[in-house]
Formats: structure tokens, sequence, C-alpha cells
């Protein structure tokens, strides 16, 4: 008769998710322990950086997991479970926000909602950060989505491609066409643009010396 | 952060992470060229790239409110029943984590039952009686005190056995004149047996005795004694059974009677007297003063009575006084 279960801090998410399914509040709590911070991050990033917005999504992910967990198919690896889930939210977010600004004068015209609390005014003496967030929020819904999944939550070009239900060859096509604008846009902070004004600099200072 | 995202070299992102443009092998700038137009552009991305992982690095994570998880953890018990329990669930439930040391419900109940403790033990010594001498006694000097008296109570029994020692020390002469007797009896073959009263031939002071149911007078005994012909017979009487039947020495404390047969170079060198102080004849042997010359031994009785004719003056007057 086993008495002491295994650690669940040592159990997969898909084994967690089956004892959740059974009604284990412990494993619940496990996958929250697990998943609330990433999804929490992911919601912030892609919702405006609006804070509240992004708790509130967060709370409904997990929501949905305690009154649904059936729909999580247990075959099918749960990070990209959550993470189509918590785009899929998005998606429906980014529709009713389209909504709104058709029906009235919308907050979300490209207009980026700061949180009072917002860890990013700690990084807003870094140029380079400032204005890459600046031009992250000028991305489109995709490609911002594709590159966040792919450089901020670190996942693979196969899961984004399951998470977003497109190919992997368009998300590695995004992924280019993002890093290639930002690259435009960002090109003074490059080293090779850095040594060419350095070196202008020089030119006019030896011309004002003759 | 290559293996991370499993990058694969197929990809532009590992050359715009690990090389420089102008590294490239041809094989490698034949990949890059298919998305990259010139190095400027290559050098370009290459930045942003670096760039954009310090910036995901350095950025801050927001951290979840506790309360969403409360909420949570509450509306999942309602809508889910509670599945199967395990041991190591109970020391999570006492002692869980992401609540504060003085909020596990573990810690309280350690608490509580110690203040019961407490209490339990301040009651009971609430209870004792105050006017009890030893309320305030020190156990340890208890303890002392009581290892002091075990000890003299040792000492006094060491005490005790030493004089119970002498004591037999001082009876060693009647020990050895009895082993004596008893290695001289078997070198004799004489059996030795420890009956108080197992003479073979019946002989008892009984028979030498003064019967008291016939006389009833004490003057009738004191004429019957105070006779010295009626002693001198009665005497007689006696060695002649001794020698005649050599059967018993009667040598009898009240509990050693050598009953056998006496061999014939025992005799009694001195007169046996068997009268005691009071002018009876005594059935103990032994209370008679005599030396028995066993072969070349001696053995020397003790002498603890006196004859009739000894006491003759004392019988006297107390004949005169009644």
């Amino acid at each position: 008769m086993q008495l002491v279960k295994k650690p669940y801090t040592a159990e997969t998410d898909e084994n967690l998710m089956k004892e959740v399914i059974k009604g284990d509040s412990r494993a619940f709590s496990e996958i929250y322990d697990r998943w609330s911070k990433p999804m929490l991050n992911y919601f912030y990033k892609m919702l405006w950086q609006d804070r509240e917005k992004a708790e509130d999504f967060m709370q409904e992910i997990f929501t949905k997991i305690i009154h649904k967990p059936q729909l999580y198919n247990p075959s099918r690896a749960f990070k990209t479970w959550i993470y189509s889930v918590a785009n899929n939210m998005c998606k429906n977010e980014y529709r009713r926000a389209e909504v709104r600004k058709g029906t009235s004068n919308s907050l979300h015209d490209n207009i980026i909602v700061h949180d009072s609390s917002a860890p990013d005014k700690e990084h807003d003496k870094n140029i380079f950060n400032d204005r890459l967030k600046e031009e992250l929020e000028l991305l489109s819904e995709n490609h911002k989505k594709t590159f966040i999944l792919r450089f901020k939550h670190d996942l693979s070009i196969k899961d984004i491609a399951e998470i977003l239900e497109t190919s992997e060859g368009t998300v590695k096509s995004r992924i280019f066409y993002t890093l290639k604008k930002l690259g435009e846009n960002l090109k003074e902070f490059s080293p090779v643009a850095k040594t060419i004004m350095v070196g202008m600099c020089l030119i006019e200072l030896a011309r004002y010396i003759i | 952060m290559m293996e991370d995202r499993n990058i694969s070299k197929m990809d532009v992102e590992f050359y715009l992470l690990n090389r420089e443009y102008n590294k490239l092998n041809s094989d490698e700038l034949a990949i890059v060229n298919e998305h990259v137009e010139s190095e400027q552009e290559f050098n370009e991305m290459k930045a942003v790239l670096m760039g954009v992982g310090n910036f995901f690095k350095a950025e801050k994570e927001l951290e979840p409110n506790p309360a969403i998880k409360a909420a949570l953890l509450k509306e999942f018990d309602k809508q889910k029943p509670a599945g199967a329990y395990w041991l190591n669930g109970i020391f999570v439930s006492l002692f869980p984590n992401e609540k504060k040391i003085y909020q596990k419900p573990g810690i309280q109940l350690i608490g509580l039952a110690a203040s019961v403790l407490l209490i339990v033990a301040i009651g009971l010594n609430g209870n004792a009686d105050i006017n009890n001498s030893t309320l305030a006694q020190n156990e340890g000097v208890k303890t002392e005190e009581e290892t002091v008296q075990k000890l003299s109570k040792l000492e006094r029994e060491e005490v005790d056995q030493e004089n119970n020692l002498q004591i037999e020390k001082d009876l060693e002469p009647t020990a050895d004149i009895l082993y004596k007797e008893i290695e001289v009896a078997a070198s004799n073959e004489v059996v030795i047996e420890e009956k108080p009263v197992a003479v073979e031939n019946n002989i008892t002071s009984t028979d030498f005795m003064y019967d008291a149911k016939l006389n009833e007078s004490v003057a009738a005994d004191l004429d019957y004694l105070g006779n010295d012909n009626n002693l001198n017979e009665v005497e007689e009487s006696f060695k002649k059974r001794s020698s005649k039947d050599k059967k018993m020495l009667a040598i009898s404390d009240d509990k050693l009677v050598i009953s056998a047969t006496i061999p014939a170079t025992i005799e009694i060198v001195e007169e046996i007297s068997l009268a005691d102080d009071e002018g009876y004849f005594s059935d103990d042997a032994s209370a008679s003063s005599n030396t028995i010359v066993i072969g070349n031994s001696t053995i020397e009785l003790p002498i603890n009575s006196r004859t009739l004719a000894e006491d003759a003056d004392l019988i006297d007057i107390l004949y005169t006084a009644m």
C-alpha cells in the first residue's frame, strides 16, 4: 500500500494535469506555481503592459483549468497547450479592442498603457531598451507574439508554431522579419553604425581644426 | 541561449549570434544570404538580437498576487471533490510554504500544545500541598542524603557482619572440637547425626531425674537429692550403663547428639555430673564438665554446671528458709 506520494515538484506538467483532472488540489497548486508567473508576464507583454488586465487574464486561464480541465489533451505538451489558450485569449481581447476602437475613442490606438508599478521604469535610462520596447509595441500582433514567445519565453520554433497554429516556416519568417525591421529602426545602436558615427565626428573635427 | 531555443544551424539566428559576417564560410554565407542582403544588415540584426537577449534578461518579471492563488484554490476545492489523501500531504498542509511561519497551522498547533502542557503543569503544581515541608526541597540534595543513608546502612551491615564473624571466631573452639570429633568418628566409622534427641538405648536424663510428679514437695526433693548415697548411686548407674553399652556418650547440646557406638578407647577421665544448678539431672550431657580422651586426643568439654554436692550448702539455706 502506497502511503507517501511522489513529490509534486518531481512530476511533469502532464502528470500533474492528470491529477488535477482527478481533483487533486495540490497538483493544481503545483501547476499554478510553475505557470502563473510566465502567464502573467506573457499577458502583460501582449495586452499593452496592463498589469491589472494581465492578472485578470492569468486568473481566467487558471479558472478555465479548474472548470474545464478535460479541454487539456494529456497527449499534448502542457506548455504549448497553455500558451495556445493564452494566445487565443489575447486574440479575443484584440478583437474586443478593435470593436471598442471603432465605437469610441479607444485607449488602444497604439497607445501603451503603462502600469504605474510596472518594472519597466527601472530601464528607462537605458535608451536601447526604451527604443526596443517602443518598437515591439509597434509590431503587428502576430509578429509581436512570435517574437515574445521566441525571445522572452524561450520557446522553440516548433512549439511556437503549435501555439500559434501555424507552420514552422511562418514562424521563422516572422522572426526574421521582426529582427530585420528592428535592426533597421535601431541601426544607430549597431556597432557598425557607431563606428561610422564616430568616424564622421572625427572627420568633422579635423576639418574644423584645419 | 542557443540550446534553450533549439536553434538549428539552418537558422539565420544561429549565425547572427555566433558568427561574424566576414568569418562565415561559403556554405554558411549561402544560408545567411537567403535572408540578409548585406553585411550591414547582418550586423544590424546581430546588434538587435544581442540587445533583445539582454533586454528580456534585465527586464524584471511581474510576480503574481498571492491572493489570486488563494482564490483559485478555494474555487478548486468548491469545484472538485477531495482526491486521495497522502501522508506527505499532511506535512504540506501543516507547513505550507506560502504562509509566514506564525501563520502555519503546524506551528500554531505546536504552540497550542505547548501552552496546554504549560497550563497543566502549572495546574498540577498549584494543587500541591503548600504546607508540605518538602515543597522547596532540592531533589539533588535529597538524593545525596539518600545515598549517604544507604552508605551508612551498608556500613552498618558490614559492621554487623564483622561482629558475626567475631562471634563465629569466638565459637571456633567448639567448632574445632566438633570438627575433631567428626574426624575421629569418621576414622572410626562413627556415624554422626544431628538429632535433637536420638539416644539409641533410650538413656535420657529423665531416667535419672527426680520425678516431680511423685514427689510434690520440695522438701522431699531435697531429702532425696541431698543424700550423697542416692546421688552416687545414680552416677554409678550412669557410668555402668555407659561403659556397658559403649554406644552412647551423649555428647549432646540442644542440637547435636552423637548416637553411635563409642569406640573402646574413649573413656571419661573426669567425673561426670548430670546434675544442674537446681539439683535436677539434665539431659544435656554437654552441660556436664568432663574431658574426653580419644586415642591421643583430649577433648575439653565446656563446664557450665555444678554438682549437687557443691551446691549442698545452698540447698541447706533454701531448706532452712522454707
